[in-house]
């Protein structure tokens, strides 16, 4: 009879085998790491693989000199996109009080005008409206 | 910080032997082996995955490292797989002892990890999974991610090889 843990389903077969490995069992035992295997780990850890989630106050100062780098190069290029696009906000402001302006001495003027045409006909029409 | 990184390197010692051998078994290589073994613990310290338990950790480097491994044999030139149905030829009964042992003692023990080292990629990571780990095959097969059916296959395929080729090996040692 063979169980689930067995590897062959004939008796024979596992007689057979069994010598086989009795004999891996004994050659295959865990092996040393080589020395100073952790060391080299640790190393490696603390030199730039850095755990995924960790506090977030030290994390400029702890990153590798190639990461901060292009950080730098994106914070840089983000702050020039912002820069040119509050530029032209500004532009734009300044653009539409002048426009305003504009319109507003238009109608000054046109009331102006509008006034004087009035007082002009009142007058021929014998109306005087000084008093 | 600190206490993770502390905590951190007492989980390396603890595991190093276990994923040092695994890498060495299935690449076959020294230097390979380290170089696999490491990245796999710092795939562990930048994994975000969080890992609950002393079995679930194990669990992890087994299966991290077994992939590891087989990627590194992969990539390097000899691979001994062609060879190997040459060497499945079995003949029942025919070991040097007349009874159908192969007689196999202290001096072929030690060309067993050898002699591991030629059978494929397959056959070689269920058996150092099953002599090395003691594994279940069931639990090969979890790990694997394989038929439990597959991964008794290539253990007999494995054992049959390796059976044949130490008979050889003693024929030529008596010579």
């Amino acid at each position: 009879m063979s169980g689930p843990d067995e590897i062959f389903e004939d008796e024979m077969e596992r007689a057979r085998y069994a010598e086989v490995e009795l004999a891996l069992h004994r050659a295959l035992g865990r092996r040393e790491a080589p020395s100073g295997f952790a060391d080299r780990v640790m190393e490696r850890a603390d030199a730039g693989a850095q755990p995924v989630a960790r506090p977030g106050h030290g994390k400029l100062l702890t990153m590798p000199v190639r990461q901060w780098r292009t950080w730098a190069s994106g914070a840089i290029a983000a702050l020039i996109v912002l820069g040119v696009l509050q530029g032209e906000r500004i532009h734009l402001q300044h653009e539409r009080r002048a426009e305003a302006q504009r319109q507003f001495e238009t109608a000054e003027r046109i009331t102006d005008q509008t006034l004087e045409q009035t007082r002009e006909q009142l007058q021929r029409a014998g109306i005087s409206l000084e008093q | 910080m600190r206490n993770a990184a502390a905590e951190f390197r007492s989980v390396v010692e603890r595991h190093q032997r276990m994923v040092f051998s695994l890498a060495l078994r299935v690449t076959g290589e020294y230097g390979a082996a380290e170089e696999v073994a490491q990245d796999v613990f710092l795939e562990l310290y930048k994994s975000a995955e969080r890992l609950t338990s002393e079995d679930h950790v194990r669990f992890w480097l087994r299966r991290v490292t077994v992939h590891r491994a087989t990627d590194a044999l992969r990539r390097q030139a000899h691979r001994p797989e062609a060879a190997a149905e040459e060497w499945m030829d079995d003949a029942p009964g025919s070991g040097p002892t007349g009874d159908g042992t192969t007689g196999i003692g202290p001096v072929l023990e030690a060309r067993l990890e050898e002699l591991l080292g030629t059978l494929p990629e397959a056959m070689r990571v269920v058996v150092v999974l099953r002599y090395q780990e003691e594994m279940l095959p069931d639990e090969i097969a979890k790990l694997l991610g394989q038929p439990v059916a597959t991964v008794k296959s290539n253990l007999q395929r494995g054992l049959k090889l390796l059976r044949r080729k130490a008979e050889i090996t003693m024929k030529e040692y008596v010579r």
